[in-house]
Order: C-alpha cells, then structure tokens, then sequence
C-alpha cells in the first residue's frame, strides 16, 4: 500500500513538472502569430476601401494614390506597415480614405498615434484654409483591429463608422 | 526497494527541476530578444538619410566658390524637335527685361526651347507649392516624386510655416529645400492663396525672395514656374476673394519675374482656359482643384516642356 501511495506520488509529481515545462516553452511574444486560443484576422484591404468607397460617404471624389506619398501626406514611412492603400481628395476637401496593414499589432498601434498626429494637424491647416472641412476632421475616424490600422475623413461618418465597424470589430 | 524508490524519486525531481528551469530561462531570452528586435524596427528613412548627409555636409570645410562668368543660354526658338541644339554664349549684358542686373554666380535661362522628356527628367526636380501642386503630385501617378507641398501656402508660409518632416525635424519649405542636396530643377506653383493680397507688386516682391532662396541653395537649379491656373466662374461666385482679373493680372508679373530672373515661365494656365477665360467646370471637382484627368493633361505639359541641362 505504501509502495502503491509512493508511486502515485512520483507520477503526480511527474505530471506536474511535465505540465510546468510546457507552460514555461511557451512563446511569450506579442506578434501576430496568433496565441492557439484566438483566430488570425485576415482583412482584404481592398474590399474595405471599397465598402466605403461604394457607401456614399463621401462629398469629395477620391481617387487612389501611390503609398510612396504615405510619407508626404502623412508622414508615415513605407517601413512602418507591409501594405497600404491611400485614397485622398481633389484638395478641395480634407477627406481622406487609408487603410494599413502592420506587421503586428503593436506597429499597427504605432500607425494608428501616428493617423491621430496626422488628424490633428490637418485640423490645425483646414481652420484657416477650409474652415468647413474641420468637422469632418473632428469626427475622424481611427481604428485598430489586430494589425489593421484605418483612418478614414468623410462628409457622412455615422455612416462610415457602421460601415467599418463591420471589419473592424 | 527502499533505495531504489528513493532514488527514482531523486531522478524525478531532479528531471522536473532541470525541464522548469529551463523553460524559465529559455522564456526570459525570447523576451529580452523580443525588445532587441523592436528597438531596431525604426529604419532610416530616406528622409533622415538626406538630413544626414545634408549635416555631414554643413559640418565639413566650406570652400569658396569661384567666380564664374555670366552665361546665358540661348537657342533658336524656332523648332522643337528634341534632337536640336543648345548653344551657349558668354554673356554680361544686361537681360531683354532690363530690370534686374545679371548674377554672374549662376546660369540664366533665356529665350529657351523646349523639349519633350520623359518621367525621369523629374529624377533630380523638387516640386514646391500649394495644394494645387499637392493634387498634381498625388493625381500624376508619377511615384517617388519630391515634394515640398501643402495645402494653403503662400510665397510667405514658404519661410515661415514648418510643416515638413525631414529626418524627424519639422521644418519649413525653405529649410526642407536646403536640406535635399543634388536637386537641379525646382516646379513651384504658388499664387492661388494670394489673391486676396492688396497689391501685385507686394506679391511678386514676397516671390522674387523664394526664388532668390532656390538659387541660393543651387545657383544652376533650372526653375520652372507654373502660371496661376484660372477657376470656374461658380467657384468666384463662392469665394468672392477668388479673381480672374487678378489672376491674369498675377501671371504677368509672374512671367516678368521669370525673364529678369532666368527662370523659365510655364503658361499651364493656357490649357486649362476656356474661351471665356474662365476655367471649365468639367476639368475640376470644385472650379479650383484639378480632377485626376486634368491632372494627367497638366503632366503631359510638363513633359512636352522640358529644358536641355546645362
């Protein structure tokens, strides 16, 4: 009995450290590699955009640009996401579509300060250019969904945000 | 037996201390690996390569630029096949326009021929304006084109209003320029967000500074200046403080200023008139920002309107 009681000791200790050195292998990184208990999120950007695109949020007519002059528009480096569509305005308008994919979702927290940044000085240079477009820019919209990053300036944004918040949950 | 229990439960503990150790220590170097990688995520831009090279260069020993005769490049204005000619003259007359005295520093271009080049003339060319140039740079689907553009600005906001980020630094158009070595051709377009000014010869005087500073920066950059492009008659409507009259009235004086400086006058406006003087509707969204058509009819002028380097 006492061999019996011994021996079923050893194996639970046996369990446990087997259990320990599988918690402790474990990756503890925050990337986009998805943790097993949660489902990778694969957006088509491009859908996305169109959604929006095709949504009649829109006053101005846009027009999809190069994501080169991410930099130049929006001070955001082409190293700071893998992919990007940018869809911007005649000027006549501060409106803007963009969507981002980083390459984990802390660089897409990171794009998104920098959307906020972007935001806020457009703000500052529609107040005396078009002083009209700055509540478009007051009803920006930002969101971050795993390693997608939108900001999207329309005429309609109720209608935009339930548009986006379809993909973006 | 004794011992032997004993010593198969030594070798168990012994197996889950070594297995849990590890798995401790091998988790802690992932982790410090983890802030090692994200630290070195934030490459150069090319940005911050050229603010570099451009501090490499301030730092370094200035030498003295010699004095270079005047020269004044004059072609026959008769033909514009692109195989023709550019022919140089020494030159320390004064120019046609008589108003400004010639800079022996740097070259001026006068009475020049256009040629037609192709997207890469733009290779070593900076583009410098307001939110017009802005839609030109976005809409020409040319990529990688340098820009210094910005939605409201003014022959003044040139100097004064930073609001480009070079290497991380925001700086103003002016500082931006003298940060981007090599450039040899500059496109500015300014004009539209002046016309409420009182008088034409306070903007052309605040213009001949820009272009002052461009030669400074590159006393043989080639500048290009776009004319005024007109508006629409329901955009004078809008805005009342729009004019054609002054915009007529401003492309003269640009093109004055162009002569006395040897820069080169580009009449853009000409293909966006109609025969009312006003713009057409159909060619923009609002009657003052071109749409992407008109935008690719504005590249192809450029291109049409290209000058032999020197």
């Amino acid at each position: 009995m006492k061999t019996h009681n011994f021996t079923h000791t050893l194996l639970l200790l046996m369990i446990i450290s087997c259990v320990m050195a599988l918690t402790g292998c474990s990756s503890k990184k925050d990337d986009s590699s998805a943790p097993i208990e949660t489902v990778p999120v694969e957006l088509n950007l491009s859908d996305v955009c169109q959604k929006l695109l095709d949504g009649n949020v829109f006053q101005d007519t846009l027009s999809e640009i190069d994501s080169s002059y991410s930099q130049m528009l929006m001070n955001i480096s082409a190293d700071e996401y893998t992919t990007a569509i940018i869809y911007t305005g005649s000027g006549a308008t501060a409106e803007r579509l963009a969507v981002f994919e980083a390459a984990d979702s802390s660089l897409a927290q990171a794009l998104k300060d920098k959307c906020t940044t972007h935001v806020t000085e457009q703000t500052e240079a529609y107040a005396g250019y078009l002083p009209e477009e700055v509540d478009k820019l007051n009803h920006a919209i930002i969101k971050v969904y795993d390693k997608y990053v939108i900001l999207c300036v329309a005429q309609d944004y109720d209608k935009a945000l339930k548009i986006i918040s379809e993909d973006f949950q | 037996m004794k011992i032997k229990d004993y010593l198969l439960a030594g070798f168990v503990i012994l197996l889950a201390l070594s297995l849990s150790a590890s798995a401790i220590f091998y988790a802690a170097y992932e982790k410090k690996n983890n802030i090692q990688e994200s630290e070195s995520l934030s490459c150069q831009t090319p940005e911050q390569l050229i603010w570099e090279l451009w501090q490499d260069e301030q730092s370094g020993d200035e030498t003295e630029t010699e004095d270079t005769t005047a020269e004044t490049v004059t072609v026959d204005n008769t033909s514009t096949s692109s195989d023709d000619e550019t022919v140089f003259t020494e030159d320390n007359t004064e120019t046609e326009s008589g108003s400004m005295p010639i800079d022996d520093s740097r070259i001026y271009y006068t009475d020049y021929r256009f040629t037609t080049v192709d997207t890469s003339y733009f290779d070593d060319a900076v583009f410098i304006g307001n939110s017009r140039l802005q839609g030109f740079v976005l809409y020409s689907k040319v990529p990688d084109l340098c820009a210094y553009t910005s939605v409201g600005m003014t022959v003044k906001s040139y100097f004064t209003k930073a609001c480009f980020n070079v290497g991380g630094v925001e700086m103003t158009a002016a500082e931006a320029l003298e940060a981007t070595p090599g450039f040899k051709k500059v496109y500015i377009k300014l004009g539209i967000n002046e016309l409420g000014w009182i008088s034409t010869d306070q903007f052309i005087e605040a213009y001949s500074k820009v272009l002052e500073h461009i030669y400074s920066c590159n006393p043989d950059a080639i500048i290009f200046i776009n004319s005024v492009l007109p508006v629409s008659e329901a955009a004078i409507e809008k805005d009342p403080t729009l004019s054609q009259e002054k915009i007529t009235e401003y492309n003269k004086a640009i093109k004055e200023m162009a002569a006395s400086y040897g820069a080169c006058y580009l009449d853009v406006a000409s293909i966006f008139t109609g025969e009312d003087g006003y713009m057409p509707y159909e060619y923009s969204f609002d009657g003052v920002h071109l749409n992407v058509d008109s935008v690719q009819r504005w590249l192809a002028y450029l291109l049409e309107h290209g000058i032999e380097e020197n």
